[in-house]
């Protein structure tokens, strides 16, 4: 068979169309339109029935990064041991701590204030959407503030780069820079946020948001060195209240990771820690000792290979969620201002009402105030001093058991532990990370802070 | 681009293949009184085997036809006198033979053709806009023929790039049996995505990496593996922008196109191939250590007794230990292929099938209930059937079809604190109590599913004008299971999670070219466009916490959770493209492609690519000698890129649930509407030839790459609050390198033949801006750095064993580049003090191999023995061996034996800074394990025999016995377990490190191969 010449002709024009028509197609934008179900544009927020989306993204987005600075700085400070075999891990236990560390804590930390602060500038600009008294509204500004608790009570200093503007000002009068600055103006950020949360919290007769807002307050005015606030905010949350961040088992965003990092792995332990040796027993720093062949754990010892395995019991499931801000905080942050005003009866009352709350025996002082935490073996929580600040360094340690406010202490108190103690392994720094610093990948990217970050 | 028909533009071809028909249509005439017919067959002169479909004619004659399915060729009406035959075939020599044809009788000719992978008339299609004839084109092109599938141990496809192809790093990762290589040609060009090459079968593209990755096993299967290596009639492989311009965006990281074989006119003609054999490991862990013990991998009964170094406490005894004492055996290997080829003149079909089961080398012993687990290992099966018709003069239609189904039973490995090899080797000092079995009791497995279907229309018309359009289908169905059975030791209650993914792509891809000559120059004007539709559904589903044991699924858990994704990628674009020849020995070569993406961002537009090439066919001018053989010089700029992740270009955000399972939204990416490709431009000079009467041939080229507007995921201000990273076209790579290959036949007589080959490439990325970033993480210590200056530290640093770093000896104040990418950790400055170790973050060179050498040689006695070798070595590369470090900080390291007893004994203060860094477990750090990984490996070996015709049943036109053997030796001074092994097999992370993988293994093959 042979094409004759003329068909050969038209299949040529046929083949020079398809061409043409080709190339004009490929220039045609809806040729090229990518489809990737799943994400969502920007714009498509601005919804009034989008507003619980965003507020519990807040949610979320805070609860996703906090269990993680939770475990981290369990590891720096003296509240478990670090026997698990993340290289991150053995830096940590040593008490190094530096700004590559600390490029995802300041990512996660940024997001949950920014996610919060912008969402509440976009929520005033949602058509339809109702922001005064709002409880969704009430909810934003909670965790606004709590974002700014969390940055300003871990962090050596803190940058805000946006939401507010000259034009568009935040709730304090606040205008982003981008400039270091210290870590008090985040506890003062937050005291404006949260004051917005009472208020509104309170128009819609949301109490346990108002509760968590006013024991807030306390817990940012400790960063503000203004007890008086502290102890106001305190008295008005009650000793049994408690607001949490959420984990669920849902998913595995949501899914605790102090529990993952301890029943899921064996990358930290309670092992000669304050919560293994002085608190074996206690309702608040629950554990179970892996060694024992009867405990139903994989392995003995924790995934260094050395180090045997207390596996904490306080989140023991994926689900469990970690207090933020608690009733029993407040009596302790109270009995912390009375010694700080000498008065050692109603330190030790207070001290006992968090006991006798956790079912505990009271327990009384040598009769001692003290002049801070002194420190026991390792620099650690001194285990035999019965002064009135030694018992309370106890009891807040075991009180706020791998809730990530240990540091903090450790860091206001200039707490012996930080001048080289280590937990079972010791520190290889006269002087232990008590804060974490600027980010490597903020001094990357903000001119203004590039001097800032520092390797060790 | 597909396959050429067996026309080219030589005029010589043409009218070889128009007389074709017009010979086959006379077979069966009565012969003419003046003319007789020329018979005989058309072998491979290194193993025997028929070549089917090879041009066998005599040009100035006119006459020509194709050998069959045996290789067997009749011309018919040759008129007597004496006549000079010729042979060509792709990829092989092209052989004449002077006869004389007697009036009405017959003359015989035999051919025997030599592979010959750079011969200036063979014709090469990728790349080049329809066919083109070697001596034409401007860049390197590196073709592989289907002799080296036939004749040697090839068990992945890309086993053959090993050794044999120019600028291609092919790393084993894994000794898991089904773990997927790594593929890079010329070094990397990007940071942010795959540097593997675009990979096309038959014309049509297929996914070029795996879909899923074997999260317990940390190894992943590449569908480029799946293809039947007893399928391929030759590869050919193009790398830099310079080559792959026609293939636009995308094809930065180079093309490989495999071309199946084909049917050949004739009754069917079948083959059977057997294979049987072992795979086998040997010794495993760092090579300097002599304890037969294997760390607790090659004898897990001896705990207790103190032999292995470490003592009763490290390696208390195993109960779980399989009964032979080892984790390790020797696993079966069984293969066989089946295939067949035949037709008619104007309709052939080669159809194969081919099933397998391989054994890997763990021996995974008995669980509880005394019931034999199950082999690391897969089993597959192969189906291929390509048809060939020509429904008209001049077009050729042909069909290709395969499909793959693969099963991988995985063993948990790698960075996995239930993987065998972490927890055997740490002894005592694991997640296990040391009982490891119980490591097994979890079920791994992947299923690939493969089916690719393409039609090429080829259609040589009239005036020089020709067409082809090719378009195809390849859809993949990646499915991956993994449980922890109820009561399983790490997940009491049981899990189960199962993963798949499936991807269809569609190629459509059509050129047409046109030819003339004036005035002594012959022009050809090539136009076409090309469409790449990618479609990607998965689903990830969960479920945990079973009530019971039994056989599950999803559902049985308490708790499910499920996840889907799915995207659709459009990519396209068209070109044009003349190329100007004088004289036949000096080509021009212009062109320019226009991609538009979908990725693209709104306001970028389309993306042009030019392209230019010069070649000169040096040895053809008159005052060439002809006793120095040929010699092209050659020269070649081109571009082509690489395009952004889906929705880069866009602000999204995210769904997330929070508040115990509500539905939340959380910031994804940030968006950018100006975001295009990457561009790597690359420049190439070389020249290629052949002297001492084409025994030596030879290949030479330096290129030049540069990858502007590079896409660097550039972190967002934080404070910002938007989170993460965004692409940005805002960095700037280099590549460069030289490539060198020598061929040469050192004996050549009758009985005995002698061939030896040598390459050598190089390549050295280095980063030259990443857009204002300092650096970039990629995890494990290997990092993307940005050029820094010079300081006095850097300058003055501490060598550890005088292996350098960056920057060693630089001159203060001058730019010092890293390589893409680097390793950088911590070193020890004052090794030969006594006391702690002070110090020093160092990058200490690249993380993926810099210079690739292979040597082969071959050797055939009487035509039917064939010995042949491949050596490969890699190196100029570091490599992190996570192994070493974290089982020196378990005091489980054999190289550090001492140092642990001198801690142990109390003498800790009497160590050097050296010892102590390396093997004082409370000090060490991952840069003192990190080193130099150059190796040198013989790749492969095997011994072919023909057996003498005679001596078979009248049945059997052919057989051959085969022993082989693959990655028999090792010669490295990396310390760590192999200097190949990679925890994560898989090709999209440019970060590399050894961690508890079990090593590539070696394997011995037993192959009979019978002809009917």
């Amino acid at each position: 068979m042979k094409i004759s010449k003329a068909k050969a002709t038209n299949l040529r024009s046929c083949l020079a169309a398809f061409m043409a028509a080709f190339a004009l197609v490929g220039c045609e934008e809806g040729l090229f339109e990518v489809k990737n179900p799943g994400r969502i544009l920007d714009d498509d927020l601005n919804t009034s029935q989008g507003v619980n989306s965003l507020v519990t993204g807040m949610s979320s987005d805070f609860s996703v990064s906090y269990d993680n600075l939770a475990f981290t700085t369990a590891i720096l400070a003296d509240e478990i041991v670090g026997s698990g075999s993340y290289f991150s891990t053995g830096r940590y236990r040593r008490g190094l701590f530096d700004s590559d560390d600390a490029n995802g804590f300041w990512g996660g930390v940024q997001r949950a204030r920014w996610v919060a602060e912008a969402g509440l500038i976009r929520m005033t600009e949602i058509e339809g959407y109702q922001f005064d008294g709002n409880e969704n509204t009430a909810r934003a500004w909670l965790f606004a503030g709590l974002a700014n608790r969390w940055f300003g009570e871990n962090f050596c200093g803190v940058v805000f780069s946006t939401p507010y503007t000259e034009d568009s000002r935040g709730p304090g009068g606040e205008v982003d820079t981008g400039d270091y600055v210290e870590r008090e103006q985040a506890f003062q950020r937050a005291v404006a946020a949260l004051n917005e949360a009472v208020r509104h919290g309170g128009s819609a007769g949301r109490q346990d948001i108002v509760n968590a807002a006013e024991g807030a307050l306390a817990q940012v005015n400790v960063g503000l060195d203004n007890w008086s606030a502290v102890a106001s905010h305190a008295a008005k949350v009650p000793t049994d209240f408690v607001w949490y961040a959420n984990y669920s088992s849902n998913s595995g965003r949501e899914t605790s990771q102090i529990w993952n990092e301890t029943h899921g792995r064996h990358e930290v332990s309670a092992f000669m820690t304050v919560a293994g040796i002085y608190g074996a027993g206690d309702p608040r720093t629950p554990w179970t000792d892996c060694s024992d062949s009867g405990a139903g754990c994989p392995s003995g010892n924790g995934a260094d290979g050395q180090t045997t395995h207390y596996r904490q019991e306080k989140y023991p499931t994926r689900d469990d969620d970690i207090p933020l801000v608690k009733g029993t905080d407040m009596r302790l942050l109270e009995a912390e201002k009375a010694l700080r005003d000498n008065d050692l009866a109603m330190a030790m009352s207070k001290i006992n009402d968090v006991r006798a709350f956790h079912g505990l025996d009271p327990i009384e002082s040598d009769g001692t105030i003290g002049s801070g935490p002194t420190g026991g073996e390792e620099g650690s929580a001194n285990l035999t001093s019965m002064s009135g600040w030694d018992i309370l360094d106890r009891e807040r340690h075991l009180t706020l058991w791998l809730e990530g406010r240990r540091l903090w202490d450790l860091h206001r108190w200039n707490h012996p532990h930080l001048d080289g103690g280590g937990v079972l392994y010791k520190a290889t720094v006269a002087r232990r990370a008590s804060c974490m610093p600027v980010s490597d990948d903020e001094c990357q990217v903000n001119e203004k802070v590039s001097g800032r970050c520092f390797t060790m | 681009m597909s396959e050429p028909s067996v026309r080219t533009r030589c005029a010589t071809t043409h009218l070889l293949l128009g007389a074709a028909l017009t010979a086959a249509l006379t077979v069966g005439a009565p012969l003419d009184a003046q003319t007789g017919t020329v018979t005989g067959t058309v072998r491979n002169a290194t193993n025997g085997q028929a070549i089917a479909g090879a041009q066998v004619g005599i040009t100035e004659l006119s006459i020509g036809i194709l050998s069959n399915n045996v290789g067997r060729y009749v011309l018919v009406g040759v008129p007597a006198g004496t006549h000079t035959v010729e042979v060509r075939y792709i990829g092989y020599t092209t052989e004449s033979m002077e006869i004389t044809v007697p009036e009405g009788g017959a003359a015989t000719a035999d051919f025997e053709l030599r592979s010959d992978a750079i011969s200036l008339e063979g014709v090469v299609v990728t790349g080049t806009a329809g066919a083109a004839r070697r001596r034409e084109i401007g860049n390197s092109i590196s073709s592989i023929s289907g002799e080296v599938f036939e004749s040697q141990p090839i068990a992945r496809v890309a086993d053959a790039l090993q050794g044999r192809t120019l600028g291609a790093t092919i790393l084993n990762n894994g000794g898991q049996v089904g773990a997927g290589t790594t593929i890079k040609l010329r070094g990397n060009n990007s940071v942010s995505f795959s540097n593997s090459p675009l990979v096309y079968v038959d014309g049509v593209r297929i996914r070029e990496r795996g879909l899923i990755h074997a999260v317990e096993a940390n190894q992943q299967t590449n569908p480029f593996d799946d293809i039947n290596p007893a399928d391929i009639e030759r590869i050919e492989v193009i790398k830099g922008a310079s080559a792959t311009t026609l293939y636009g965006t995308e094809a930065s990281g180079g093309v490989i196109q495999v071309f199946t074989k084909r049917g050949a006119a004739g009754r069917p003609a079948w083959s059977l191939t057997v294979d049987q054999g072992l795979n086998n490991l040997g010794h495993i862990g760092p090579s300097a250590d002599v304890n037969p013990t294997g760390l607790g991998m090659n004898n897990c009964s001896f705990g207790g007794n103190g032999s292995f170094p470490g003592g009763d406490s490290q390696f208390p005894v195993d109960p779980s230990c399989p009964t032979s004492g080892s984790w390790l055996k020797n696993g079966y290997v069984q293969n066989y292929n089946l295939s067949v080829r035949g037709g008619a003149e104007r309709m052939n079909y080669f159809v194969s099938a081919k099933w397998g089961n391989e054994a890997g080398v763990f021996d995974t012993g008995t669980n509880e209930q005394g019931v034999s687990r199950p082999d690391q290992g897969q089993e597959s099966w192969n189906l291929r059937g390509n048809f060939s018709f020509a429904p008209a003069e001049g077009v050729d239609v042909r069909l290709n079809n395969y499909y793959t189904h693969k099963e991988v039973t995985w063993v948990p490995d790698g960075n996995n604190a239930e993987g065998l090899l972490l927890n055997v080797f740490r002894g005592g000092n694991d997640y296990t109590n040391d009982e490891d079995g119980k490591l097994l009791d979890m079920d791994i497995t992947s299923v690939n599913d493969n089916f690719t279907s393409g039609v090429n229309v080829i259609w040589d018309a009239d005036h020089g004008i020709s067409h082809r359009f090719n378009t195809g289908v390849s859809y993949v169905r990646n499915t991956y299971f993994e449980e922890k059975p109820w009561g399983y030791f790490y997940v009491q209650q049981g899990e189960r999670e199962t993963r798949e993914r499936t991807r269809r792509t569609l190629t459509f891809d059509y050129n047409g070219s046109w030819n003339r000559d004036f005035f002594g120059v012959s022009s050809t004007f090539s136009w076409g466009g090309q469409m790449y539709n990618d479609f990607l559904t998965g689903t990830t589903g969960n479920g945990r916490d079973f009530a019971g044991p039994g056989d599950k699924v999803l559902q049985s858990g308490a708790i499910t959770t499920a996840s889907e994704a799915n995207s659709t990628i459009t990519s396209g674009g068209f070109f044009l493209q003349e190329m100007i020849g004088i004289a036949d020995r000096l080509f021009l070569t212009g062109g320019l492609r226009i991609d538009g993406h979908s990725t693209f961002g709104s306001d970028f537009g389309l993306q042009p690519y030019p392209k230019a090439s010069v070649s000169y066919v040096i040895s053809d001018e008159s005052f060439w000698p002809s006793s120095f053989g040929t010699l092209k010089l050659r020269s070649a700029y081109g571009a082509s890129g690489k395009a952004p992740g889906i929705f880069a270009a866009a602000r999204t955000w995210t769904s997330v649930a929070g508040d115990n399972g509500r539905p939340g939204v959380t910031p994804d990416n940030l968006g950018n509407p100006d975001l295009g490709p990457e561009r790597t431009l690359e420049w190439e000079v070389g020249l290629e030839g052949s002297t001492l009467n084409d025994r030596v041939t030879f290949e030479y080229q330096y290129y030049n790459q540069s990858t502007i507007d590079a896409l660097i995921a550039v972190t967002q201000l934080p404070s910002a609050g938007f989170v993460g990273t965004q692409l940005e076209n805002v960095g700037e790579l280099s590549t460069t390198g030289h490539e060198i290959l020598v061929n040469a036949n050192i004996l050549g007589m009758d009985n005995f033949s002698w061939d030896v080959g040598a390459s050598l490439s190089t390549n050295r990325s280095r980063v030259l801006d990443l857009g204002g970033l300092e650096s970039i993480n990629l995890g494990w210590r290997n990092y993307v750095r940005a050029p820094t200056e010079c300081t006095t530290e850097m300058a003055n640093g501490g060598s550890f064993d005088g292996n350098g770093y960056v920057g060693q000896g630089c001159t203060p104040g001058e730019m010092v580049y890293f390589p893409l990418p680097a390793f950088c950790h911590d070193r020890v400055q004052n090794p030969e003090e006594v006391g702690a170790p002070r110090y020093e973050d160092q990058c200490l060179g690249a993380t993926t191999p810099t210079r690739t050498i292979g040597l082969n040689t071959a050797v055939t006695l009487g035509g039917r023995v064939t010995m042949d070798m491949v050596w490969e070595g890699q190196g100029g590369h570091w490599l992190s061996s996570g192994t070493a470090y974290q089982n020196t900080r378990r005091s489980v390291w054999p190289l550090c034996r001492s140092t642990f007893d001198a801690i142990a004994a109390g003498n800790r203060g009497t160590l050097t800074a050296r010892e102590r860094a390396l093997c004082d477990p409370s000090v060490v750090r991952y840069g003192m394990w990190t080193q130099p990984a150059d190796f040198f490996k013989l790749r492969s070996a095997s011994l072919n025999f023909r057996i003498p015709e005679e001596w078979l049943p009248t049945q059997l036109r052919a057989a051959t016995l085969r022993l082989q053997g693959r990655n028999l030796l090792t010669f490295t001074d990396f310390e760590g377990v192999d200097p190949e092994a990679f925890e994560d097999g898989s090709a999209e992370v440019l970060f590399r490190q050894e961690y508890y993988n079990l090593p590539p293994i070696r394997s011995f093959l037993l192959s009979l191969k019978v002809d009917f």
